[in-house]
């Protein structure tokens, strides 16, 4: 069987090297001496972006196609130039966009291509769909070995309602495991691509990358011209540059253009603002000052505004007035798909130290500068004392700002669990319509307010924090956010990934073959069972096979708890959670059980109990600490036994104190993922 | 106006450089022993049951060659401790050869402290004898326990015999500033019974003053490697922290209901007079003594110094001239830091107006906040301006408070 195996692979191999064209042999026209920034005619502009899952090659292919056309020297090439930050270069994942304006001349023509980079990540999702509504066309790059991923899919779903021409490219073609063929298949029955044009290529060698350019010219439709109506340009990123303030990136949509000394106006936000530069990505930033860009550029401008949250994602910018050009004096109508950044998953985050929490406030205070997705708002309690609540956009979104906030900004953190966005309606006149409602994602009154009230409509409590959700004896409706989950992984998997999906709550919606040995299973699954270790435990229920995709599909009613843990028989809010009534005794045991691990042993004894309400339905007992000296202590002992002290007294810095116990940051982590994964 | 006064006091308390050391103590080691007990992590240098007589000969002319090089004291040395390794193993030939050599170069008061090391079965009446004709006048005697099976078990060389037998021959003698015996609480297979048997049986034999350590499993030693994983493997098991804990606070109780009076963590003295002026001398601020031999440490008001605790590499150390470093002593939180471990290991705990007058009172406060739990907890008391751990729960918890009132001094900004 192995054997037969191994032939079938050589083969396909074979067929894929007689496949591919000799692009690599093909002399590339270059075009060093183009003046990048000059005025091009609609007709002759591509704007395309790049859909990929992780390390299928999307960063390298984007380097060869900016070598290629010659937009970066050599020397200047750094490895991924598009990925800018430091975070985002470690991990091989775009967290925020970037844009590149290349030169490329076909038949004696000369062209702009404009690739508009997307994040790859499910935190954010949203941001991709801006990007790729700036285009007109994506290239869609599989590896040919891996084949298609969940995640590929999800954005390929996104630039297929964006109406783009996408190109699929079968990347990686020389590895000894690549299959174009079988790869090709597979693009064909999940997304219902024809793949007879797919271009064979490996960006690492080099092959291929003058056909990807050539289709990008030929087959990705040039932007349309609409010069007679009122300049709408759509804001796909904006970044804070500490000189120039906000740097906002866009498309031009229609319009006469937008020039430096404009003046232009945000319709979600309302404010106007007086354009001070204008340019082109080479990637680096280039002033254009001798003409407004038009209908299908890609550009930046900077004008004075001092957060990202002035210049949001989605936004349409339009121009009032302009000295160098004519201006419609009509009204712009805000360009489709505008969403406000929501954040799914909230935590506390408190320093360390508290002396740092003016530091860390100042530390938000310039991130949020940079990341309009970011919510903090003050919190404070007994025992961990000021630090923030703060909303993020899923667990990547978490884990990069606070690896940013300690690394760039040097302050010490301990975050308390994820948590999701609880709904609560007190049970009155008219709440089973409001119930619907929140089901249905429409606007509600949302308040504060937790008690039934007189009122026709009950107000909506938001509970973004475990610690302030209802008693549940109370006469209350709970929702919580359920999202439709993909997993795609090979077929064998399938029985332990949906033995996981129904542990974690999940009903399943769909299963269906990619192709015989390729499986996607759909669920329905409550938001707050994904940001546990749900992933990690789907990679290791598949050995890294898998790949996993979600996006919220509302709220639905679910019977919750809040299950409470009280140290030392003191209320210990932070570890608060909330859980389905069922899990809560099953899980108040596993937290207990955790916790009494974290914990170190204190002078005295302590009891560590997770109660739902007034019952307790788990307790552990921590023993008291017995002893801690140091017997023997002379002359040479000393600056050793001062060393185990200095060292004692650091990590006794770094924990909480509940009441009188010590908890160290682990404890708070420990409601992570609750359930008994024996198999482990 | 509190800047200028904490600098004065800084500046006084700087040392003015000078080639005399201003030590009263000189602390030798002598590392040889008949075999490593298995608690053991000290420099020592395993010789069988008969050390050859060359090899010491060779030690005790390396000694003398580190003397020779070390800057003369400025006082005769009003403590000599001759520590190990097991010391009585080393002739008394030697023992006075080394004595002379410490004598012609730094000078050895006439009413000084010259402690011995002695184990049991390693010597009787007439080699002692010969040990204080040398000088020696208190012996310093590692019993460590009277049951058989524990000092079996701890891999002693000795047994309960040999040490009853080894008091004798001391009370016989009779050292002049008298003797300590050493006990070890919380060895592998004791039990609480066989503790306090322990106890009665040391006090029985009246000493004038008692060590008793509780057990510490350090790495890289035969228990380090044995227990570490919390088994026993087939050895008898180690005491849970409960029972050791509970030995602790027996033994503070049986000897102070004693008269005795616990001075130190593990130190108990019968009466004022017979405290360990050698070791009081380790737990002073700033203390100065001298250092002798492998892995000995010295101090130089606070600044410490380790010899090489590998024999070759003392060797060579010595051959090279047996360069002690010039360092400064420590000062601010680095200083209050080492007085804070020192200080309160004794009873007599820390006086905070010496805080405040030599670091400053910001430190006080740091050292008062730092304490306060340790306070509410019962583990230490303010009498008047003396902060002091209690005995028996504050020395035995004296990490957990020590570590908080560091955590408060290290955070202090100068």
């Amino acid at each position: 069987m192995k054997r037969r195996r191994r032939v079938a692979t050589a083969l396909l191999l074979a067929t894929a090297t007689a496949l591919a064209p000799p692009a690599a042999r093909r002399p590339l026209t270059r075009l060093g001496a183009v003046d990048l920034e000059a005025e091009t005619p609609a007709s002759n502009i591509r704007n395309f972006a790049i859909i990929a899952h992780i390390d299928h090659g999307k960063s390298t292919l984007a380097d060869r196609m900016l070598e290629t056309t010659a937009t970066v020297a050599a020397r200047d090439m750094q490895a991924q130039l598009l990925d800018s930050m430091d975070l985002e270069r470690e991990r091989g994942i775009t967290i925020k966009l970037n844009a590149a304006r290349m030169a490329y001349e076909k038949d004696g023509e000369p062209y702009v291509l404009n690739l508009i980079d997307t994040p790859g990540h499910v935190d954010f999702s949203y941001e991709v769909s801006r990007s790729l509504a700036a285009c007109e066309g994506a290239l869609l790059v599989v590896d040919a070995a891996q084949g298609v991923q969940a995640q590929t899919l999800a954005n390929v779903y996104l630039a297929l309602e964006n109406d783009l021409e996408i190109i699929p490219v079968l990347n990686k073609i020389d590895l000894p495991a690549a299959e174009p063929e079988r790869v090709a298949e597979e693009i064909e029955s999940t997304i219902g691509l024809d793949c007879t044009d797919a271009i064979l290529a490996s960006a690492k060698s080099g092959l291929g990358i003058g056909d990807v350019l050539d289709a990008i010219v030929e087959r990705v439709p040039p932007p349309s011209d609409d010069q007679e109506k009122p300049t709408r340009c759509l804001i796909f990123d904006s970044k804070f540059d500490a000189y120039q303030g906000v740097v906002t990136y866009f498309r031009v949509v229609d319009g006469t253009g937008i020039a430096k000394g404009d003046k232009v106006k945000f319709l979600a936000t309302g404010k106007t603002h007086d354009i001070t530069e204008v340019g082109v990505m080479v990637p680096e930033r280039i002033p254009v000052s001798d003409r407004a860009l038009k209908p299908g550029e890609v550009g930046y401008f900077v004008a004075s505004i001092k957060s990202v949250d002035d210049a949001r994602v989605g936004d349409t910018v339009t121009v009032v007035k302009s000295q160098s050009h004519a201006v419609s004096t009509d009204e712009a109508e805000p360009l489709p798909g505008y969403a406000e950044a929501t954040p799914m998953v909230f935590a506390g985050v408190f320093p360390t130290d508290a002396d740092q929490y003016n530091a860390l406030r100042d530390a938000l205070g310039k991130l949020k500068l940079n990341d309009a997705a970011l919510r903090y708002e003050a919190e404070n309690s007994p025992a961990m004392g000021f630090g923030f609540r703060c909303g993020f956009l899923g667990l990547l979104h978490m884990e990069i700002v606070q690896e940013r906030l300690e690394r760039e900004y040097d302050v010490d953190l301990i975050i308390t669990a994820p948590s999701v966005v609880y709904k609560v309606v007190p049970r009155q006149k008219n709440s089973e319509a409001v119930v619907e409602k929140v089901m249905k994602g429409e606007a509600l009154k949302e308040g504060l307010i937790q008690e039934a009230s007189e009122e026709d409509t009950p107000t909506v409590l938001v509970v973004d924090n475990p610690s302030r959700m209802p008693d549940k004896d109370r006469q209350q409706h709970t929702l919580e956010p359920y999202v439709r989950l993909e997993v795609i992984a090979p077929t064998e998997y399938t029985g332990p990934l949906m033995d996981l999906a129904n542990e974690r709550r999940g009903e399943l919606v769909d299963m269906k073959y990619l192709t015989p040995t390729r499986t996607t299973v759909i669920y329905q699954m409550p938001l707050a069972e994904v940001i546990t270790d749900f992933f990690d435990q789907v990679k290791s229920r598949t050995r890294g096979y898998a790949s996993m995709e979600y996006a919220l599909s509302g709220y639905r009613e679910s019977p919750l708890v809040r299950l409470d843990v009280m140290i030392n028989k003191e209320l210990a809010a932070p570890l608060s959670t909330v859980v389905h009534e069922q899990d809560a005794q099953a899980a108040g045991k596993v937290l207990v059980r955790k916790l009494k691990e974290f914990i170190p042993r204190q002078m005295f004894k302590v009891p560590i109990q997770a109660c739902v309400g007034a019952n307790i339905v788990a307790s552990v007992q921590l023993s008291a600490m017995r002893k801690d000296v140091l017997a023997k202590c002379y002359g040479g002992d000393i600056s050793r036994k001062k060393k185990l002290l200095q060292k004692q007294a650091k990590g006794k810095k770094r924990m909480k104190a509940m009441g009188k116990v010590t908890v160290p940051q682990e404890a708070f982590m420990a409601v992570l993922n609750l359930r008994d994964s024996g198999g482990d | 106006m509190r800047l200028v006064a904490t600098a004065l006091a800084a500046s006084a308390l700087r040392p003015t450089p000078t080639l005399q050391p201003q030590a009263s103590g000189l602390y030798a080691h002598l590392p040889f022993c008949r075999r490593r007990c298995f608690y053991c992590d000290f420099p020592v240098v395993v010789a069988g049951d008969a050390v050859k007589e060359d090899r010491v000969a060779h030690y005790v002319s390396l000694l003398e060659r580190e003397l020779s090089k070390q800057p003369r004291s400025s006082k005769p040395l009003a403590t000599v401790y001759l520590g190990g390794g097991t010391p009585s193993l080393v002739e008394p030939r030697f023992i006075k050869q080394l004595l002379d050599a410490i004598d012609a170069k730094h000078g050895i008061s006439s009413k000084a402290e010259i402690t011995l090391e002695c184990d049991p079965g390693t010597f009787d009446a007439a080699k002692l004898q010969k040990y204080v004709d040398a000088g020696v006048t208190r012996v310093s005697l590692g019993c460590q326990s009277f049951d058989d099976e524990a000092l079996e078990a701890a891999g002693r060389a000795h047994r309960r015999q040999d040490a009853l037998d080894a008091v004798q021959a001391v009370k016989r003698v009779g050292p002049r500033h008298g003797w300590s015996l050493d006990l070890i609480s919380g060895l592998p297979g004791t039990t609480p019974e066989g503790w306090m048997e322990t106890l009665h049986e040391a006090h029985s034999l009246n000493p004038p003053h008692v060590s008793s350590y509780d057990l510490q499993v350090e790495e890289g030693t035969a228990f380090g490697k044995w227990y570490s994983d919390g088994e026993s493997n087939g050895r008898p098991p180690l005491p849970q922290d409960e029972e050791s804990a509970d030995a602790y606070r027996v033994a503070s109780s049986f000897w102070r209901s004693r008269g005795y009076l616990h001075y130190e963590v593990s130190s108990y003295a019968r009466t004022e007079g017979e405290k360990s002026r050698h070791n009081s001398a380790y737990w002073k601020p700033r203390a100065s003594w001298l250092g002798l031999g492998l892995g000995a440490a010295s101090s130089e008001q606070g600044a410490r110094f380790s010899r090489p605790r590998k024999m070759k590499d003392y060797e060579a150390w010595v051959a090279d001239g047996a360069i002690v470093p010039e360092s400064s002593p420590p000062h601010g939180a680095d200083a209050l830091e080492d007085e804070l471990l020192t200080s309160l290991r004794t009873a007599a705990g820390i006086d905070l107006t010496r805080v405040r007058d030599v670091y400053s009172s910001e430190y006080e406060r740091a050292v008062r906040r730092g304490a306060q739990e340790a306070i509410e907890l019962g583990l230490a008391v303010v009498e008047g301006e003396v902060l002091k751990l209690t005995d028996p729960d504050g020395f035995l918890f004296s990490n957990y408070a020590l570590a908080a009132v560091f955590g408060e001094v290290g955070d202090v900004c100068v």
